[in-house]
């Protein structure tokens, strides 16, 4: 586990694989209030169950201080993800701000499938507490 | 790939102005705790109520990426496959989502926009609560489902 105040712009954090099976995704639904994945095609991932996995690539190995929070999020999908694919999630930290009490962490996050085929990019922007 | 959903979408004649099907779901801790699980985000502000009625959040709050997901679960049942083959969403979040809020996504399509021979159509996004504070703004960018000649 990295500590914030450790971390520099450029720090990758390390790659995490997960498969996304039915019983993970149905999981997933229950928590999003969408058991039927409605609207989209009942075979598929959705695409922000596989943001969720992306963004705890980054989470599982990074301690933020309590009171972090999610401040905007910005994601491009790229290919429909079948249920119970192997995702590979790569993440790093684009940008690090600390001016006086702002402290700022954009994180770059790469999704791609067992093919190497990437499904899904982005970024969040996560703000801690001063 | 093509479903049902997803052939009655290609014939959707979408235009500039047209307002998407809001969608409204209900915010409860039990439905955070399990997002917590599927996510494995646990941070306290979310998960722990002793916590966080201590922070100038006076209570659990719910993850950002949670009332996200229906915003994209509203893109997608208008757009269907085309949003998961190509699709972008760029979102601010502005106010917390908190247990008990019942949340209501509304969506519009600003324009259509044809980009190397695509169409696209290009949306706002927002969504509040039940007393109208904005929780998340944004735009979506979806391809149209092919149309039918």
């Amino acid at each position: 586990m990295i500590k914030y105040e450790d971390i520099t712009a450029g720090y990758e954090f390390p790659t995490a694989s997960y498969e996304l099976n039915s019983a993970i995704v149905a999981t997933y639904l229950e928590a999003v209030d969408n058991q039927d994945n409605s609207g989209s095609s009942p075979e598929f991932i959705p695409p922000l169950a596989i943001a969720a996995y992306a963004m705890k690539a980054s989470s599982s190995s990074l301690s933020l201080p309590p009171g972090s929070v999610h401040a905007a999020q910005e994601l491009v999908f790229l290919k429909p993800v079948p249920i119970g694919s192997i995702i590979t999630c790569h993440a790093r930290v684009a940008k690090k701000v600390d001016r006086g009490k702002m402290h700022l962490l954009v994180l770059e996050l790469n999704v791609f499938d067992q093919d190497g085929e990437k499904v899904q990019e982005g970024n969040a922007t996560v703000i801690l507490p001063g | 790939m093509t479903n049902k959903q997803d052939k009655a979408r290609e014939t959707l004649q979408l235009q500039a102005g047209d307002i998407l099907p809001p969608l409204i779901k209900h915010i409860t801790q039990k439905k955070i705790n399990l997002y917590a699980e599927a996510s494995g985000d646990f941070n306290p502000l979310h998960v722990d109520e002793v916590f966080a009625r201590q922070t100038p959040l006076g209570g659990t709050i719910a993850h950002g990426m949670l009332v996200l997901a229906y915003l994209s679960e509203m893109v997608s049942q208008v757009f269907g496959t085309s949003w998961l083959a190509d699709g972008k969403l760029s979102v601010r979040f502005k106010s917390p989502a908190r247990p008990g809020d019942t949340i209501t996504v509304n969506g519009k399509v600003n324009s259509l926009i044809e980009e190397n021979g695509v169409s696209y159509a290009s949306c706002s996004l927002e969504c509040h609560n039940q007393k109208r504070e904005t929780i998340i703004t944004g735009e979506a960018k979806a391809r149209l489902p092919q149309q039918k000649n």
